[in-house]
């Protein structure tokens, strides 16, 4: 247990942990200090003076103990200046006040000299609703500018690197991009060049960020200096709405935000989990989502004409009819799913099609922070549900061999020669592929922004993620199109949930709304299942 | 609502033996003055009962204008619900907005300046007498005097004359803003006002003189709709219906609000409340309205018309486009509204249809967290079926025009 | 001035002040989504005597939502009742007609909830209103935007989408 502190914020008493600074300690109470330069993650600067609060220690006499004044309390000593709450730690004993009329002026006076080159660029700024500067400057701010010299001018809309566009005019100087580079990404390129007003933030001659983790840099920005470049001029932030979800790019599954309006996504930023990712995200998942909203999509169910070789579209109760009477008549049923699959949808595949089902590996280079070289988010998932089996091989060779003439694929990919030599192929995918071209049966599904499931990530975290626009066309969630195609009865995937929660043991007790936001750390025994090869790799794509 | 009566035909002498057994009432006809109609002033729904020419039984039915208000005011800043409240009683908007912009205030603390005041209580009296002339318009209209109607017309006109230079709009005025006023009152507004106040009497003199001793006024008024001193409280009616009942109440004297303390006016009172009595009150409130209009006039100060509250008043355009506290305060308060203290407030004020009053519940923010409207019209409205019952089916024009209601504020 | 009433005491409160407070202005009520006890209905009283108004609130909660009707002591609460029962589902005993008065009779939902969405639910009309129209949701163009309430910070007060007020409190809590 570690040892704790007791000090009062405000005429709150508050135990914080030792060793913790002011900002998080009022945090604790509900109480606001307002910051720009300190973040929880990275190194203190103390270089905007924002948090200054008034702090006092007790008075000791000479025996070191607290004086008691008149009232029995003790006498409590003013430091006399305002210090700096994120770099003071918690002290026993300590009074601090964060509302007396010396703090506000302090904070009206350092909200002055911030605003007085800051340029007028509210209406064209995209952090406008999300912007510090203004939130502050409302809140603890003067309501009227003395400033009435000319504002000095910097590089405006310079690009930084291809992601993001850094404006020097907005920049308050707060230092956390440059201390994110060189303490989490690892590449020291940013610093400030010039001295007082012309202060500027610059990239050191000749290089340009060119880590997996630069655009954090634009979420830790309290004020609009750096904007992602393709979320530029896109959408207003309060009018998009906010779901909390979970990144598909690999096996860390970085707990994520998609923001969203009339059923376009238009950037999806980290949230904090300090078990998975703390507050970062790489640039790999964060820039990976343009395809929900890819033209392409599939938005029908298909069937291809034996006689015209076109495809026709149907509707979903004849294809799910249709394919349920083939299948019945068909022999032994292979299925290939994918680790991007959620795990209810893995769970009811796995009923569908048996035992010959396995997963298809999609690898990559780990970066060494969050990126794993798994680019499966739910690898954990499908050995859980028993779909990791390694028969990947084994089916595959069946199918060039013909002893497996029924396929069933949940979003992956297929080889051209292979996907022709099937009797019957339903493929069930949100983008066209050639597994899709030569199916006889395509079953369009949703993408992870559309669809409510669980993941569970590569150190058996149970992480759950929301429907944030609703599916293209007449799409449905898969796991409405594998409860038709079994003929079970699931009305909601809670149903589908409580089902796999009673089938497998490491999810006993647990439900959807019970997971939460942040997760559950789920205890699995590893089943022997025989590890991915290498050449399945090859031959699968 | 409507009650069916289920009558068996059987042989005549069965059925006069049932009428001598029982008070014959013979069938009784059910009417309906249905939404639509041009004598109930609005979307207004009457099913009568009439046993002959007379009412037994009176079922009104409102909500046809329901449109949502109280829950758009849970999604929209302060400043925003304004032109909503235009739209309460859309027959006297300056009065609304006069209305909310007081309660507004008195949730947040603010103070406005002298000048906004009595610029505000010019609005809220042209409305008044706005209101008033429609209202006594409409019923002569309805009753028969239709001459009347036009003359009356004739002033509001000029009364939206009015509206347009001061704000801009004749209807939807949105003219006052949390802790002020949108813009100052122009110089064109003083002089056009004192012609119309000064040529306003005459108007009101034809007025009373074609209605108040014309006998076939009278009838048709004079004893009709009765409405006693305890049965006014007890229904809970305000304005003019309630002063024509004996009750000398009214908020501008009783909760003086918005500089009405000092200007010196009369409160017209009744004494036996029935049609001819309001129609009395409406009338003489209209000339106490002039000469509060003449008092503002003749001591209108001058001065700032924004209270000097820097985070709650919008700063004046040139600031916000050249300096950056300024807009970024502009900002914030638009896309977020005022930042209004936790607490509750109601303030009511005498509108020229009874007591407006705004139940404001705020924890905290730029929206409300309830917005309750206590509108007059849907608190007089209860007065249909006691009023109405006992008298003939044409009295319902003459009773419905008395109690003068508008439905915009009834169903909000 | 207000005071916090409990909801068997009311009928008996509302008799003795009748006596200094003739007129009841307004009864008003008020759903805090989130809290329990849910809801909260708010009489306004009028003394002409003392010139001032008296607040007097009764909480109901979510699961026994039914009160007892002051029809008996001014009749204006007549109207009043009827349409805090349209508007929230509250009921009223001894109310002589409590039916809905501002939405039609029959409609399913209480509008002035927290958790109905702004936009409204496509819901049928009456058989007699076959030919009015559909009662559907509204185009709200992405949803209706909510700025922040329950909070004085402004962090926590910049607008973003919800679908219903219930939303936005729950995401302000987390």
């Amino acid at each position: 247990m570690a040892e704790t502190v007791k000090l009062t914020i405000d005429g709150k008493e508050v135990v914080a942990p030792k060793g913790m600074n002011l900002i998080e300690a009022a945090k604790l109470v509900g109480i606001e200090v307002p910051h720009y330069c300190y973040h929880p993650k990275l190194t203190i600067a103390g270089n905007c003076r924002m948090c200054l609060v008034d702090t006092g220690m007790p008075k000791l006499d000479k025996d070191k103990k607290p004086e008691l004044g008149p009232d029995g309390k003790p006498v409590i000593m003013f430091a006399p200046k305002l210090a700096i709450g994120c770099n003071t730690t918690v002290a026993e004993g300590m009074v601090v006040h964060t509302r007396t009329p010396k703090v506000q002026k302090a904070r009206e006076g350092v909200m002055e000299f911030l605003l007085i080159n800051h340029p007028l660029d509210c209406p064209i700024c995209d952090q406008a609703g999300e912007c510090r500067l203004q939130e502050f400057s409302v809140d603890y701010g003067k309501g009227e500018s003395r400033f009435v010299e000319e504002k000095v001018h910097k590089p405006k809309q310079t690009k930084l690197n291809a992601k993001i566009t850094l404006d020097d005019e907005r920049c308050i100087l707060c230092s956390r991009c440059i201390r994110f580079m060189k303490e989490v990404a690892g590449q020291d390129c940013l610093g400030f060049v010039n001295r007082g007003s012309y202060s500027t933030l610059t990239c050191y001659p000749g290089q340009e960020p060119k880590t997996n983790y630069d655009l954090n840099i634009v979420d830790i920005c309290p004020v609009g200096a750096l904007t992602q470049t393709d979320f530029r001029f896109e959408q207003r932030v309060w009018f998009l709405k906010e779901t909390k979800s979970v990144c598909p790019n690999c096996s860390t599954g970085c707990n994520t935000v998609l923001w969203s309006r009339e059923g376009v996504v238009y950037r999806q930023t980290p949230r904090d989990n300090d078990a998975v990712n703390q507050c970062w995200m790489c640039d790999y998942g964060r820039l990976n989502f343009k395809f929900i909203n890819d033209p392409t999509r599939l938005t029908s169910p298909s069937v291809k004409s034996a006689v015209y070789g076109e495809r026709v579209n149907l509707t979903w109760l004849e294809a799910t009819r249709q394919i349920t009477g083939k299948l019945k008549a068909a022999g032994t049923i292979a299925g290939i799913a994918s680790g991007r699959a959620t795990t209810e949808e893995l769970f009811l595949f796995k009923k569908l099609v048996g035992d010959l089902v396995d997963i298809v590996p999609h690898t990559g280079e780990a970066d060494g922070k969050l990126l794993q070289a798994d680019r499966n988010p739910n690898t954990a998932g499908a050995k859980l549900t028993g779909c990791a089996t390694g028969k990947l091989p084994e089916i595959l060779e069946g199918i060039k061999a013909g002893k497996v003439k029924t396929l069933i694929v949940l979003g992956e990919d297929l080889d051209e020669e292979l996907a022709k030599k099937l009797e019957l192929l339903v493929v069930i995918d949100t983008l066209p592929t050639k597994a899709t071209e030569h199916a006889n049966y395509v079953l369009p599904g949703t993408t992870f922004a559309e669809k409510r499931g669980t993941f569970i990530n590569g150190k058996n975290r149970l992480q759950r993620f929301n429907a944030a626009i609703p599916p293209v066309g007449i799409a449905r969630p898969e796991w409405q199109t594998l409860t038709a195609l079994l003929g079970a009865s699931y009305a909601a995937i809670e149903d589908v949930f409580a089902d796999m929660a009673r089938t497998l043991p490491a999810l006993a007790g647990l439900n959807l709304s019970k997971i939460g936001d942040l997760g559950v750390e789920l205890k699995i025994e590893q089943p022997a299942v025989q590890p991915v090869s290498q050449a399945a790799e090859a031959v699968a794509k | 609502m409507a009650t069916r009566y289920e009558m068996e035909m059987i042989d005549s002498a069965a059925r006069a033996h049932q009428a001598f057994e029982e008070e014959l009432h013979g069938e009784k006809l059910i009417v309906n003055m249905g939404p639509s109609h041009p004598s109930t002033h609005g979307v207004f729904r009457m099913v009568l009962e009439l046993d002959g020419e007379e009412i037994t039984n009176c079922w009104p039915e409102i909500g046809f204008l329901h449109r949502g208000d109280e829950k758009i005011a849970e999604n929209m800043t302060y400043t925003q619900f304004i032109p909503y409240t235009d739209r309460l009683d859309y027959l006297a908007p300056l009065a609304n907005n006069v209305a909310y912009a007081y309660a507004v205030e008195k949730l947040c603390g603010i103070d406005v300046p002298v000048r906004c005041k009595y610029i505000r209580v010019i609005c809220a009296e042209l409305a008044r007498i706005s209101s008033h002339l429609l209202g006594i318009g409409a019923m002569s209209m309805d009753i028969g005097a239709m001459t009347v109607f036009l003359y009356t017309f004739k002033q509001r006109e000029l009364i939206y004359d009015l509206c347009e230079t001061i704000c801009g709009a004749r209807l939807t005025t949105s003219y006052t803003r949390i802790g002020g006023l949108a813009n100052d009152m122009p110089e064109s507004f003083i002089p056009m006002c004192r012609k119309f106040i000064a040529d306003l009497p005459a108007t009101i003199d034809e007025t009373d003189k074609l209605l108040t001793r014309n006998k076939i006024f009278i009838e048709r008024n004079k004893d009709i709709a009765v409405l006693s001193r305890e049965d006014a409280i007890n229904y809970g009616a305000t304005g003019p219906i309630l002063r024509g009942s004996g009750v000398e109440h009214d908020l501008r004297k009783a909760n003086p609000y918005g500089g009405y303390e000092n200007f010196q006016f009369d409160i017209p009172t009744g004494t036996v409340g029935d049609c001819m009595d309001r129609y009395l009150v409406r009338m003489e409130e209209m000339r106490q309205s002039i000469r509060i209009i003449q008092q503002a006039l003749d001591s209108m100060p001058g001065g700032e018309w924004n209270a000097p509250e820097a985070k709650i008043v919008l700063p004046e355009k040139q600031a916000v486009l050249t300096k950056m506290e300024e807009l970024i305060h502009h900002f914030i308060n638009v896309t977020q509204g005022i930042n209004a203290p936790v607490g509750e407030v109601y303030f009511g004020a005498e509108n020229p249809k009874g007591e407006l009053g705004f139940y404001i519940v705020s924890k905290g923010g730029g929206t409300p967290h309830r917005l309750k409207i206590r509108a007059p019209s849907f608190v007089n409205l209860q007065l249909v079926p006691l009023l109405c019952k006992g008298h003939m089916m044409s009295d319902t024009v003459a009773i419905l025009g008395s109690l003068d209601f508008v439905m915009g504020e009834c169903d909000r | 001035m207000q005071r916090v009433v409990e909801r068997d005491k009311l009928l008996e409160t509302c008799r003795q002040l009748k006596a200094d407070y003739e007129m009841l202005t307004d009864i008003a009520g008020v759903d805090n989504f989130g809290e329990d006890p849910r809801y909260e209905v708010v009489y306004h009283l009028y003394s002409f005597q003392k010139h001032e108004y008296l607040r007097l609130k009764v909480k109901v909660p979510e699961d026994d939502m039914i009160m007892d009707s002051l029809v008996s002591v001014w009749k204006t609460a007549d109207w009043h009742e009827r349409e805090v029962f349209d508007m929230f589902g509250i009921r009223f005993r001894n109310h002589p007609n409590l039916k809905r008065i501002l939405m039609w009779d029959g409609y399913p939902y209480y509008p002035l909830r927290k958790d109905f969405p702004l936009a409204g639910i496509q819901t049928e009309l009456p058989e007699y209103a076959e030919d009015a129209g559909k009662a559907e949701a509204a185009n709200m163009l992405g949803g209706p935007f909510f700025g922040g309430t329950g909070t004085t910070s402004s962090r926590e007060r910049e607008p973003r989408q919800y679908d219903t007020p219930a939303e936005q409190q729950e995401k302000l809590k987390s």
